[in-house]
Order: C-alpha cells, then sequence, then structure tokens
C-alpha cells in the first residue's frame, strides 16, 4: 500500500515563516494525528502549502464527501478521531453529508474548513458560505479560529471533545488570513493537554436494584447497541453475557460486540432482524438495554416492542435515557463497571434459554435457494467464512446493507463498518480506504450495489493511486433494490424511478480506473470467485449479476411491532 | 405544557443558535424569550417553551440535550407556577468539561 501521493514537491531546507497553517500542522501532530483525507481548494491552500514534508500523511480524495466518509472509518477502527479537510464554499458543503452521519453513529470526526479571510467574510465572497452555521446540528461542537495564537488550544480541546463522552464530530474553520499569516511557533504557546472527563458509575444503590432485577427476571434480554463499542465495554459484556446466561440480540451498530457463532446470541433484531430475535424481545420480562437508542428500525412500533418487560437502560449519554422508551431503571456511566458489577448475578433461567435456542434452530437461515442464479445472502455468508480473522467489512446502503448484517459473521464491532443513523449511500468505498489506513493488514471489503457504488464512484481512482488492495463486492440487481422492495410491498408494485438496468460495465469500468475485475452470474462460480476476489493483491472488483427481484426477509413492515414480520412466500 | 427555562451560556460565537435550535429541533416550540443582562462573557436567557412533539418528549429530556452542548452552563426549569426546580442532574454525565493544565 503506496502511502504518499505520486505528486509531492516539498521544498526541503528552505527556510519558510511560520504560520497558523504551520501551528495547525504542529497541534495536529500533538494530537497523535498521522493521517489526513482531503482535497485541496483556494481558502484551504496556506494549510496545504505547509503539508508537504510535515510529516502527516494526506489522502487526496477525489470529493469531499468521501473524504468525511474515510475519516469516519478511520475513526471507527482506530479508536483515534479521523480528519478530514476542505476549502471553503462548496468544499465544506460537500463534506455536510460526512459530518451528518458521523453525528448520528456517534464518530469522533474533526473536519478542518478553509474559510475567506475575516475582512472578507460576511461579504458574499467567491466560494464564502456559513459553513459553521450549516453544519450547528450535525456538529457534536464547532469553532471559527480568528487568531493563530488560538489553534493549539482549539485542536487540542476540539479533539478531546470529539473523542470523550459521546464521541461526535468537530467542526473548525480556519479563515485563509489566519492560516497564511505569522503565527508563534508551539515552543513559544501555551499548550493545554486535555482529558477525558471520568464516567466513574459509583451509584450502589443502582447497581443494587439492577442485581435484583436481573435475579428476579426469568426471560430477560440483552439488547445490544452501538455504545458498547464506543465505551469499548464489549469485554465486560461478553463477560456478562457468558456468567449470566442471558440471550442477546443487537442493533445493527451493536454487531460484533458479542461474536457470531456465540450459541445464546440471537442476531440482530429489528426491521430485518432475525425472527428468532424479535420473538426473543417481544416475550422478554426484562429488557437489558446496553448502548442502545431504541432506534425505529429497531423497535418498529414502540408501543408494541418488549411490551410486557421491565426496562434496564445502560448507557453514557443522560439524553438517551426515556428519550422514547421509558426505562424503570437508567444507569448512566462507565458500561463496562456496571456490566461487571451484573455478572455477579446468575438468574435462573434454563427453560427460556432453551425456548431462545429452540427458536434460533427453528428460524436459522437457510441458503438453499434453487436455480442457477446467484443467491446474495449465499454469496455473503461463504465470502464471511473465507475471509480472514482480520476482515472489516464496509458496507453501502440498500438490500446488500442489511443482507451483510443478516448473513456476515462479525466478532468485533469494529469489523462492521456501515452507515447506521443516517443511511447514506454512498458510505462503502470511502469508508473501505479509512479502513485500510486505520489498521495495517486488515482484510478490507467494501461490499455495494449498484445504486450506491454511483455515489462515490470516483473514489476508484483514490484506491488505483495509492493502490490500495480494496476488495469490492458489487451486488448487481439493475436496480435500486430496497425502494423496489418497498414499492412491490407496500406501494402495489408501483415500480417509480428504481430501474437501473442500463448501468453502465461495471467489470470494464473498474478497469479503467486501473483495478482487476471481473463479473460473475451463476452460483457455481461463487467460490472461485472468492478466491479469486481475495486471493488478488491489490485492488479488485467482483461484479455480481443477481436476481432483480429478490427481497431482504423477514421485513417488519413500517408502523408494525417487530412480532408482525413478513417472511419469505405468498403473504397472507 | 408550557415550560419557562432559565438558561446560562457562554457569550461565545453560535451559543445562541445553538441553544434555539435544540429546543425546535427536538420538538419544542419558543413562545417568549428574553435575554437580561449578566456579563460580557455569560449570556442568561428566559425562554418559555411548548411540547410540539408527536411523542411527547418530556423536558428532562431537552434539558439533557441541551446539557450536551459544550456553552450551557446551567438550567433551571419552572413548569408554569411551581417552584424553579435545578436540573443540574442532567449534566452529571459532565460533557467532558474537565480540563487539566
Amino acid at each position: 500500500m503506496t502511502k504518499t501521493a505520486p505528486i509531492s514537491t516539498p521544498e526541503a531546507g528552505k527556510a519558510r515563516p511560520y504560520t497558523g497553517a504551520h501551528a495547525l500542522i504542529d497541534a495536529l501532530k500533538a494530537q497523535g494525528a498521522d493521517v489526513l483525507f482531503g482535497y485541496p481548494g483556494g481558502a484551504i491552500m496556506p494549510v496545504y502549502d505547509a503539508l508537504p514534508g510535515s510529516g502527516l500523511t494526506h489522502i487526496l480524495m477525489r470529493h469531499e464527501q468521501a473524504a468525511a466518509f474515510a475519516a469516519d472509518a478511520y475513526a471507527r477502527v482506530s479508536g483515534k478521531a479521523g480528519i478530514c479537510l476542505a476549502t471553503s464554499g462548496p468544499g465544506g458543503t460537500n463534506l455536510v453529508t460526512g459530518l451528518a452521519n458521523a453525528h448520528l453513529d456517534s464518530v469522533p470526526v474533526i473536519a478542518i474548513t478553509g474559510q475567506v479571510a475575516r475582512p472578507l467574510m460576511g461579504t458574499d465572497a467567491f466560494q464564502e458560505v456559513d459553513i459553521f452555521g450549516i453544519t450547528l446540528p450535525i456538529v457534536k461542537h464547532s469553532y471559527i479560529v480568528n487568531d493563530s495564537a488560538e489553534i493549539g488550544d482549539t485542536i487540542a480541546e476540539a479533539f478531546s471533545r470529539a473523542t470523550s463522552g459521546r464521541p461526535g464530530p468537530i467542526l473548525i474553520d480556519l479563515p485563509k488570513d489566519v492560516a497564511a499569516g505569522p503565527a508563534r511557533p508551539p515552543d513559544a504557546i501555551d499548550h493545554r493537554t486535555y482529558k477525558r472527563a471520568s464516567t466513574a458509575t459509583h451509584q450502589p444503590d443502582k447497581i443494587a436494584k439492577a442485581q435484583a432485577m436481573v435475579r428476579a427476571a426469568k426471560q430477560p434480554i440483552l439488547y445490544v447497541g452501538g455504545g458498547v463499542a464506543i465505551a469499548r465495554a464489549e469485554k465486560a459484556l461478553q463477560a456478562f453475557a457468558k456468567a449470566s446466561g442471558i440471550p442477546a440480540v443487537a442493533s445493527l451498530k451493536g454487531l460484533g460486540a458479542i461474536p457470531d457463532g456465540t450459541p445464546l446470541f440471537l442476531g440482530m433484531l429489528g426491521m430485518h432482524g432475525t425472527k428468532a430475535a424479535n420473538l426473543a424481545v417481544q416475550d422478554c420480562d426484562l429488557l437489558i438495554c446496553c448502548g442502545a437508542r431504541f432506534d425505529d428500525r429497531a423497535t418498529g412500533r414502540l408501543d408494541g416492542f418488549a411490551p410486557n418487560a421491565r426496562i434496564l437502560h445502560l448507557d453514557g449519554d443522560a439524553a438517551e435515557i426515556g428519550k422514547l422508551k421509558q426505562a424503570d431503571l437508567a444507569i448512566l456511566g462507565n458500561m463496562d463497571e456496571v456490566l461487571l458489577a451484573l455478572s455477579a448475578v446468575k438468574p435462573e433461567i434454563s427453560s427460556w434459554q432453551a425456548k431462545c435456542l429452540a427458536d434460533k434452530s427453528l428460524y436459522q437461515w437457510r441458503y438453499d435457494a434453487p436455480g442457477e442464479k446467484i443467491y446474495a445472502p449465499a454469496l455473503l455468508r461463504r465470502l464471511s467464512e473465507r475471509a480472514s480473522s482480520k476482515m472489516i467489512i464496509s458496507c453501502d446502503v440498500g438490500q446488500h446493507q442489511m443482507w451483510v448484517a443478516q448473513h456476515c459473521r462479525f466478532t468485533r464491532p469494529q469489523a462492521h463498518l456501515t452507515s447506521g443513523g443516517l443511511g447514506a449511500m454512498g458510505y462503502g468505498i470511502p469508508a473501505g480506504i479509512g479502513a485500510l489506513y486505520a489498521e495495517t493488514g486488515a482484510q478490507v471489503v467494501t461490499v455495494t450495489g449498484d445504486g450506491s457504488i454511483m455515489m462515490n464512484l470516483q473514489e476508484l481512482a483514490t484506491i488505483n493511486r495509492y493502490k490500495l488492495p480494496l476488495k469490492i463486492v458489487l451486488l448487481d440487481n439493475q436496480a435500486l433494490g430496497m425502494v423496489r422492495q418497498w414499492q412491490e410491498l407496500f406501494f402495489n408494485g408501483n415500480y417509480s424511478e428504481v430501474d437501473l438496468s442500463d448501468n453502465p460495465d461495471f467489470a470494464a469500468l473498474a478497469r479503467v480506473f486501473g483495478l482487476d475485475a471481473f463479473t460473475i452470474s451463476k452460483q457455481s462460480e461463487v467460490d472461485n470467485a472468492i478466491d479469486r476476489l481475495l486471493g488478488c493483491d491489490g485492488p479488485c472488483l467482483m461484479h455480481v449479476e443477481i436476481d432483480p427481484m429478490a427481497n431482504v426477509w423477514p421485513l417488519v413492515p413500517p408502523g408494525a411491532a417487530n412480532h408482525t414480520m413478513m417472511e419469505e412466500g405468498p403473504q397472507p | 405544557m408550557t415550560q419557562l427555562l432559565a438558561i446560562s451560556l457562554d457569550n461565545s460565537k453560535g451559543s445562541l443558535l445553538r441553544v434555539l435550535g435544540t429546543i425546535e429541533r427536538r420538538g419544542w416550540d419558543i413562545l417568549e424569550m428574553d435575554m437580561p443582562c449578566k456579563g460580557a462573557n455569560c449570556l442568561r436567557l428566559n425562554i418559555r417553551i411548548t411540547s410540539n412533539s408527536h411523542h411527547g418528549g418530556s423536558v428532562d429530556t431537552l434539558c439533557a440535550h441541551l446539557g450536551k452542548l459544550f456553552c450551557v452552563h446551567d438550567i433551571e426549569v419552572n413548569a408554569q407556577s411551581s417552584s424553579i426546580q435545578q436540573i443540574h442532574a442532567s449534566f452529571a454525565a459532565g460533557p467532558e468539561r474537565e480540563i487539566v493544565q
């Protein structure tokens, strides 16, 4: 993997004045930054002028949205803040989708935007937009740096705020004259160091009550969300699940926190969840919510969700407690501590465990699809079984996203990169790029669709430029498949603007970008094709033609309770 | 139900927009507002709000969201004529305010 651009022209050895841009670079390095994803332009040029020879690796993406997505994935995998750079005006507005994605999925992304010079701000200058104002609802915090002396502290505070508590994106808008103007070097600046605020729980009364609730439960369920990975509490969760024997289900973002293959892990719940998971939640008498937020895709009709259960809610964010579902007991703070304290309790639930295991066996996935056509769930299962233990899957949004969640095996949450809250098509390939920079030696596979890939297709050029060994599985049903499925089921088959049968030849297109690429269309080709894809040294795209009418099953209809899921076959 | 919030916040770029935007986005209408002078670095906002939310979001949840804004120092809630109830508890998770030299 090449980490530097082929064209780089630092003027080594030539003394240059120390500017705000240099102060920015030094402040980023002081925070441990190593990789930036960005795209240059007018107002951010002083920063790009300071980059060559700085020791930071800059990845030139081909669109600012992709830079934000790559930074997002870098953060999810590495656990560090991801950084993206863009210029003012359209550069900043192109970041917006990526920032919204990071906001809704609680990802620490630092976005640095150039801004027109201070005397021009507010004059509708060329490439001036109020990116600070535009992004207010989708950032955890934001800054306009009006003085180069503020740069060091602003960057330090931004990293602290992005990564602590419930993580989220931070925007730093840097006027061009501040970046280009003189600044004091870091040894003359009183840099403050920030550390995470303590999230110690220290709530013995509540923990005792929680233990009593668990002890008294006859049919408890663990409902695992993305907050577990954010709190890095996977080990404590697994220890609690193992010690207590409580069956578990996961939201889309909770997948991997309990490794797939754990007997009492029943799979994903919700709209496209497993029947065993949804029935268990329906029947449970205690729902232990660990870092989940009762999202509508997980709960279905809220008043029909876990209707007979008491709710024990563990979270790091006070705003999630009681936001959608009232908890009988909520414990705010360090999830590790609470889960370890609960591990001492062993409820008597053997008949409940047996029921959950029986449901899991009865409703397990079937991969014996008839006919010659490729059955996407079977291909994804096979792919995930054949991939290495260092596999990371990034996916786009649509039917393939749900098939990945259902059929791929995740043993850690960082291995599943998905746009969960925002549902942003175009996430998959840039996320794959970000993941490759976050984890050396990872085997990164992007699963995308023929709709989604076109949203950030230009990033194939980035893959080729840096010779990134990204493997791309393109599931092509010649349609916007999820929309087509909903039109079939809920709009009387009125297929409106979903036909993509005039798609380009994707394999040929990928080859034009310099990737190895091939197409398959028959079940009998799948095994060899997966071997070829995973065995390829460099980047490779596997174009998979699938049935245009294939649907994702099961499906909970919108507004319905989770136990009323529709299944494959004639509907009643 | 109408609520009266008294919010102390930084006098920093964007702080008013953050607070008002959060209130509106979280399902509340602003009925009345005033901003008595408090000091150069700190603002005081008195806001009367009413819920327009279909899911009936509570004022506690709203205050928890407001409490996550780094610009907000303090919120007091006065439900109609009842006595003012301090809700510092909403800040218990501490939106990462610790600064260590």
